[in-house]
């Protein structure tokens, strides 16, 4: 995941460029996905609903947002991967290009960890934090330039590839679009440059809301970065004529229901739970599953219909992470502490054997 | 036969399902008495929703390896070192979600199905030998193996089946794999395997793990699928009324034997035959040799080694050839042809007793797919296999009867089955052909709704053959026949509605099967139009694939129809007045609640599934 990318050369090496920044993009949704997922599963339903369908609508965007890279990829003669040994980043761990960095803090590190207030507000809302804040906002110094590139927010990240996009002009996109899967979470097929720049387009501002508004254009949905601090300031965001921003949260209330939140352990690893455990057997379970997803993504881009067995998937995994999260982590006999649970490692199982 | 020919490879591992447990008790399907516990596990003091309500169905193998291997020349290779194939393991699908194990109705739990397995041979570095599909298949020749365990895992059965769709890698597989490719050209496997020691107690850290232990072979074009048309042995204790579950278990069960003629041994398979510890490593009942009875004297051919190393089933699988070494003399093949094949042991007082034989002659008949689902208006063909010491059985007459009260339901308060008993019609006699074959016709009409808040009927067809029918001596395995479910009659509106006709049959799922709720819940109007393109997907899928919804596989295809027309118009339509509309599955946090709280009954109280299915059918009334 670390894999260094050069910044833009001339015209000639453009396309080259844009492939390696597609494939990264790529990686960098998949990368805020396995945390998204982790405090997604670790609300009980029931309870925190609003919440967990808030986190969940994200999740899905982010994945419609992983595929439209991939179909831009796709269109430009690219094969999108999804099963490079480190596909899935180290958690903790930063995300790729340094984003959220902030001058004079530690480095931004993405955690594994169940759902609380603090975790959408200093984690998920730093992911999705918009290149152009509202006012309200601090505005952000620019990051001297490190030789290893780096972004200081997605939206800067996808405005790179949008200039390479305009750059590499609209002869590039040649790839077969029966190779790019049937258009899952809202997505769709690319087949010119027009659509790359639409595709761009969706993804900041799904992500990140308009430079005027906190959604991707009027009335649309409101954008990632505010969906979450609905959660954080407990009321959902709307309209509002009266406020100096045109919205305001003061809309329904979102309660925090701290017992709905499962206490499981953060950034777990397969080697924590021991062999022969029923933790260890779940997770392994889980971990062969989800690199058998990723494996289907790569296959969809074969021209293999696999949709079926990818939604398939998400669905035994959602089960598969829940059932992981019943069962207490094996504690030494002198431990007196509440029990902690167990939760999907999201750790690569390569192999194609049995898991 | 196949399966018993060469060449042949033995695999044994694990396996792990997840069934669902809401619906063990058919008046769990009462929407109108359904209780919000019912989606809970199992209390002490409280039946609840039995051992596993979260369960999803779910089957999969693993860690599960070749064992071993018989060449097509009758050598046998136990190691990696001899050929590669014994190195490689079995695993289940890598490019979707794992099988599913479904019962046929909460009133025939003895015939779960698995549905949407593939199987695939894979080398330790992660290539596929071979991928395929496996048939869909019912389990059969149940019985109490563990005597002691508390729960189902005293239980060992049977699937038997075919993998077809057989992909092989191109290039050289190794010497075993080499000739199994070949035999087998482009056509499909043989497969069969025992699965017994399963944990259905969640306090236990294998809890929802249990063995698996088979043989692949060739299977012979034309042959049945499902049946091996071999030497049939049935086991002495067959003679009970109460056999194969309720005390006296037997000593030892029912195995199968192949006369391989040309090497002159017997194969012989005692995979589900030998009684297991309550540990599940194999017990010891003494000496157990294979011979024919001849005259009334028992001709003894060699001893079953079942008791030489702790590791005999893993490896063998129970299929052993007799005699070991060198082979049978020309007279004794000769007296096999017309003489009953017997296991013999012995007894307390040191003497010979005979464990399990061929009985009725030699005669036997066996249902190829014996689980059958029908609509109004369909009919089907079951196909009976019939056989004499291993031979097909021409120009026999098989009667066939309705066997439901003895075999199906659980008694009351249940709803009764096999009524009305003409919604299935079929002959009263089928004559086999000149291969020992006869096809038996089933015709479905409307049953009209006889168990009222449970669809359709069922019901349970026994075919025997006349000669042993109306011989008072006559051996039949009471688990051996044909089940039956008939669906409902439906009228299928142009414009079906949510309240009218789509929710009380989506409600009845969201009760049953609790894990949903983790995803949708099925009884809400808005969250399944919120769900509407996933549904559409699912229900329009065959039925054979893992993902097709709903995975009970008990929905109608009349009502799966009007479902998918209500989804593409999801019509509200008129609430019917306040409290008639059941909604009684409570939040989704309580099941994992109840989970997590880890308070598992004791193993006293502890109630298991099948063994709960055969506690009930006997404790019912019959009406």
């Amino acid at each position: 995941m670390r894999l260094v990318v050069q910044p833009p050369a001339e015209t000639g090496v453009v396309h080259d460029d844009l492939r390696t920044y597609l494939q990264r993009a790529i990686e960098l949704e998949h990368a805020t996905i396995p945390p998204y997922l982790t405090a997604m599963y670790s609300l009980l339903p029931g309870k925190n609903d609003v919440a967990r369908a808030l986190i969940r609508s994200v999740v899905v965007e982010e994945m419609s947002h992983m595929v439209l890279a991939a179909n831009i990829l796709s269109a430009i003669g690219g094969a999108p991967s999804f099963t490079a040994e480190d596909f899935i980043p180290a958690y903790p761990g930063g995300l790729p290009f340094k984003i959220g960095d902030q001058p004079g803090q530690p480095p931004f590190e993405v955690h594994l960890a169940p759902f609380s207030l603090q975790l959408v507000e200093n984690t998920f809302m730093a992911i999705e934090l918009p290149e152009n804040p509202p006012l309200d906002f601090p505005v952000l110094e620019a990051l001297a330039a490190p030789a290893e590139e780096t972004f200081t927010t997605i939206g800067a990240f996808y405005q790179r590839i949008r200039e390479l996009i305009l750059a590499a002009g609209p002869s590039l996109y040649t790839g077969d679009p029966a190779r790019q899967p049937r258009h899952p979470y809202g997505t769709f097929a690319i087949r010119s440059q027009a659509d790359a720049i639409r595709a761009i387009d969706q993804i900041v501002r799904q992500g990140e809301g308009t430079t005027t508004f906190p959604t991707s254009g009027s009335g649309g949905e409101i954008a990632h970065y505010y969906r979450f601090a609905q959660i954080v300031k407990g009321r959902m965001l709307v309209p509002d004529p009266m406020s100096r921003l045109k919205y305001s949260y003061s809309g329904a209330e979102i309660p925090f229901r701290p017992d709905g939140v499962v206490p499981i352990v953060v950034d777990p690893k397969q080697s924590d739970y021991p062999e022969g455990t029923e933790a260890a057997r779940i997770s392994r379970q889980f971990n062969g599953l989800y690199g058998t997803l990723l494996r289907m993504l790569e296959e969809a881009y074969s021209g293999k219909d696999v949709i079926t067995n990818i939604v398939g998937i998400m669905f035994d995994l959602k089960i598969i992470a829940q059932r992981l999260m019943s069962v207490p982590i094996p504690q030494p006999p002198d431990y007196v502490g509440a029990p902690v649970f167990a939760a999907p490692t999201f750790e690569f199982a390569l192999t194609h054997a049995a898991f | 036969m196949s399966y018993l020919e060469r060449p042949r490879l033995h695999f044994s591992g694990s396996f792990e399902t997840d069934v669902s447990t809401v619906n063990n008790d058919p008046t769990h399907f009462n929407v109108g008495t359904f209780k919000p516990e019912y989606d809970l596990p199992q209390t002490p003091g409280s039946l609840n929703g039995w051992w596993n309500p979260a369960g999803s169905a779910m089957f999969r193998i693993f860690d599960t390896h070749v064992r071993s291997v018989c060449y097509q020349d009758g050598t046998s290779a136990t190691t990696p070192g001899d050929d590669p194939v014994l190195a490689m393991q079995l695993a289940d699908a890598g490019d979707r979600v794992p099988a599913k194990l479904v019962d046929l109705d909460s009133e025939q739990q003895m015939v779960s199905q698995i549905w949407g397995m593939r199987l695939r041979l894979m080398t330790p570095g992660g290539e596929v030998a071979f991928s395929s599909s496996f048939v869909v298949a019912p389990f059969c020749e149940i019985w109490t193996r563990a005597q002691g365990v508390a729960g189902d895992g005293k239980y060992s059965a049977v699937y038997q089946s075919q993998l077809v769709d057989v992909t092989w890698q191109s290039g050289p597989l190794g010497t075993f794999l080499d000739e199994l490719r070949k035999v087998a050209q482009d056509g499909p496997l043989s497969v069969r395997f025992v699965v017994d020691a399963y944990h259905d107690h969640s306090a236990k850290p294998n809890f929802r793990i249990g063995r698996i232990a088979g043989t692949i072979g060739v299977a012979r074009t034309g042959e049945p699928v499902h049946v091996t048309r071999g030497r049939q042995l049935f086991s002495s204790a067959m003679m009970q009324p109460t056999f194969p579950v309720a005390p006296p278990y037997p000593q030892f069960c029912n195995a199968i034997g192949y006369v391989d003629r040309e090497r002159g041994r017997i194969v012989l398979d005692v995979g589900n035959a030998i009684p297991t510890n309550t540990d599940f490593t194999i017990k010891d009942v003494g000496a157990v040799r294979l011979g024919v009875t001849v005259g009334g004297a028992f001709q003894e051919f060699g001893e079953i080694d079942y008791r030489s190393n702790a590791d005999w089933y893993t490896n063998t699988v129970g299929v052993v050839d007799i005699p070991a070494e060198g082979s049978l003399s020309t007279e004794q093949l000769d007296a096999l042809r017309e003489n009953p094949l017997t296991v013999m042991g012995t007894g307390g007082d040191g003497k010979d007793t005979v464990l399990a034989g061929e009985a009725n002659g030699g005669t036997y008949v066996r249902a190829d797919d014996f689980v059958v689902r029908m609509s109004p208006g369909d009919e089907a063909r079951v196909m009976l296999y019939a056989t004499r010491y291993g031979e097909p059985l021409p120009y026999a007459d098989i009667a066939c009867f309705d066997d439901t009260q003895n075999t199906l339901g659980m008694g009351a308060p249940n709803p009764n089955v096999g009524q009305p008993i003409d919604a299935l019609a079929y002959p009263a006699t089928v004559t086999t052909n000149a291969d020992g074959i006869a096809a038996l016709p089933l015709a479905a009409s409307a049953p009209n709704n006889p168990r009222v808040y449970i669809d359709g009927q069922v019901y349970g067809v026994r075919p025997v053959l006349a000669t042993t029918h109306v011989d008072a001596n006559g051996v039949v395995n009471p688990m051996d026949f044909v089940s039956v479910f008939v669906f409902d009659e439906i009228h299928v509106p142009d414009r079906p509605t949510w309240y009218d006709d789509v929710q009380p049959i989506l409600q009845q799922y969201a009760n049953l099967y609790p894990v949903m709720r983790q995803v949708l819940d099925l009884g809400d109007y808005e969250s399944v139009v919120a769900h509407a393109s996933m549904l559409r997907m699912v229900f329009s899928l065959p039925v054979e694939d893992p993902n097709y919804m709903p995975v009970t596989r008990d929905l109608s295809p009349a009502k799966r129809t009007m479902i998918l027309r209500w989804l593409e118009n999801p019509v509200v339509g008129e609430a019917p007045p306040l409290g008639t509309v059941q909604t009684a599955a409570g939040p989704g946090s309580a099941l994992f609640e109840a989970l997590a709280a880890a308070e598992p009954v004791s193993a006293e109280e502890h109630v298991s599934g099948k063994t709960a299915f055969i506690a009930q059918k006997s404790r019912g009334e019959k009406r």
